[in-house]
């Protein structure tokens, strides 16, 4: 299984547009953050404001850019789960010589996890080497809910692109991840309306709703317009209730269904 | 260890791809199937190897379903085009193949190492793929099929893309499995190459079997051309197929010459071609 999912990896690596899409999404990651907390110029009477202030506009810059761009890439990974297979005719030689359908495509899912866990260490590293040169202080819990509810979102989008890809075509995966990814947008700006700049009124059971089919993670920012008072709006984050652990479940089921669906599927 | 399909269908929406599709494949023997693009050639292969699961009629190789057959390593498959990731080498890519039967490389390793160096590809097992010809692809598309001396084996255009040399190779390498007892079951359009390897061809036509003739009878229903002469009577033709009377008047003729013509796969599978279409059957 790991000689299939490293051989599955290294077909993913080699490839030129995925390699774009994810140097793209690093160079947005730096950029956005280089633009927010790099240009601060710090002074001493302010000093931890602007400490404050150069933290959470990091953390900040860094959850927005991946849910833009970064969240792209577990699409782009998911809707090919089958694809590349196909088109090299590597999927039936593999189901010949072993005729387990639903293990072949967990590994091949498998690989893919692999793949945004392989981005998501680059973005780690990245977080910490930016940190470190503009000597910003991070406080680990926050750092770990904004890096977990990253990677689970990824991996809700994957599974959900993987499942429509692996029960249609690359099509009907790009269709599946873009619209769940709207649904996501959708759901975190009305969960963060003073990023958005809107505050649509959208009651809990709503926002649970769309949270069970997207997550939503709940990353409060203070808003820089209103630095003055800056003490109230900064909390630790947070997410609502279980939701990581809704995330696992929901993609559990997603995966479930979707090898049910693979099992009977024309190749 | 026979191969047995029975009454094989598969539809798609409105199209109906293969009807009732049966043969029975002996052991030892190569069936080739032949006939037009979109015939359902491959969609006939695809319902045997249970990449269609929807299918009608039953599909078995010695009384087993074909899933059982192939969870136990004994098919071997070459798909008409099979590309690899152009980072691997040669090695790896068989050692995963390996590993996806559940196999040791260990134990294939001497005969893979043999197999490359008749196709010889043998210097070449630590190279990049990407730096292969196509031919060379297509000679490791070969070795992943029979490294593993499969019961039963598929192939679908085994010669595609093949030098002289290695086409003659990829042959004798299948006569000498089907000499070891295993089933083979072809599609090409190089005929001659099938020619040289099939015990009996079928064509496909429509999604159906419409004909069948064994090698052996073609072989032996080519046509012989003497031209004859004798003194005061000049000269004459005869032409001579097996069965035929000959009577030439109980006189002395001088044979001046004798053309052999076999009759070929080519020559057969036209001559179908021509009946079905005179019947309104077509791919």
């Amino acid at each position: 299984m790991i000689r299939a999912i490293r051989a599955k990896l290294t077909s993913i690596l080699a490839d030129r547009w995925f390699l774009a899409i994810a140097i793209t999404f690093v160079a947005c990651l730096n950029y956005a953050v280089l633009l927010g907390s790099g240009l601060l110029q710090p002074r001493p009477e302010t000093e931890a404001l602007n400490q404050v202030l150069r933290y959470t506009l990091l953390i900040n810059n860094f959850h927005i850019t991946c849910q833009t761009w970064g969240l792209l890439l577990p699409i782009f990974l998911g809707c090919r789960i089958l694809a590349d297979d196909r088109a090299s005719g590597q999927l039936y030689v593999t189901l010949t010589g072993n005729p387990r359908r639903a293990r072949f495509l967990l590994g091949n899912w498998m690989a893919l996890v692999a793949a945004t866990l392989l981005i998501m260490a680059v973005v780690v590293a990245n977080y910490w080497t930016l940190a470190l040169t503009l000597k910003i202080k991070t406080v680990l819990p926050d750092f770990l809910v904004v890096m977990g509810s990253i990677l689970l979102n990824m991996l809700v989008l994957l599974t959900i692109t993987a499942a429509a890809a692996s029960a249609g075509t690359i099509v009907t995966g790009i269709i599946a991840g873009l619209g769940a990814l709207t649904v996501f947008n959708l759901a975190a700006y009305q969960s963060v309306p003073f990023i958005a700049g809107g505050n649509v009124a959208m009651g809990y059971a709503t926002r649970r709703l769309l949270a069970t089919l997207v997550p939503i993670q709940f990353v409060y920012a203070p808003s820089v317009s209103h630095a003055a008072s800056l003490a109230r709006y900064v909390v630790v984050p947070y997410v609502i209730g279980n939701m990581f652990i809704w995330q696992g479940v929901f993609i559990g089921l997603v995966l479930g269904l979707s090898l049910a669906v693979f099992q009977r599927r024309d190749l | 260890m026979s191969l047995d399909l029975s009454n094989v269908s598969k539809r798609f929406g409105k199209l109906q791809a293969v009807r009732g599709a049966s043969l029975k494949v002996s052991p030892g023997e190569g069936y080739a199937i032949i006939g037009p693009n979109g015939a359902g050639k491959t969609t006939l292969i695809k319902c045997l190897l249970r990449f269609y699961p929807r299918h009608g009629g039953a599909t078995t190789f010695d009384g087993q379903p074909l899933l059982e057959v192939m969870s136990k390593q004994r098919v071997g498959y070459l798909p008409e085009r099979l590309t690899f990731n152009p980072l691997a080498t040669a090695s790896d890519y068989l050692e995963l193949q390996a590993l996806v039967r559940g196999l040791r490389f260990s134990s294939l390793a001497t005969r893979v190492r043999n197999l490359a160096e008749r196709l010889d590809l043998a210097r070449w097992l630590r190279t990049p793929l990407g730096r292969f010809s196509k031919g060379m692809t297509r000679k490791l598309a070969f070795i992943q099929a029979v490294m593993h001396e499969p019961r039963l084996l598929i192939l679908d255009e085994p010669t595609d893309g093949l030098d002289p040399v290695a086409r003659r190779t990829v042959l004798g390498m299948v006569r000498e499995l089907l000499a070891g007892g295993a089933t083979a079951l072809m599609t090409s359009h190089l005929l001659a190459d099938l020619e040289r390897v099939s015990d009996r061809v079928g064509v496909m036509l429509g999604g159906q079997l419409v004909a069948e003739i064994p090698l052996a009878e073609l072989r032996s229903s080519g046509e012989c051309t003497a031209t004859l002469s004798r003194d005061g009577a000049g000269r004459r033709e005869l032409y001579l197929r097996p069965g035929s009377a000959v009577d030439l008047g109980g006189e002395p003729w001088t044979v001046e010459g004798l053309a052999l013509r076999q009759r070929t796969l080519e020559d057969w599978y036209h001559e179908v071609l021509r009946e079905r279409d005179a019947e309104g059957v077509r791919a």
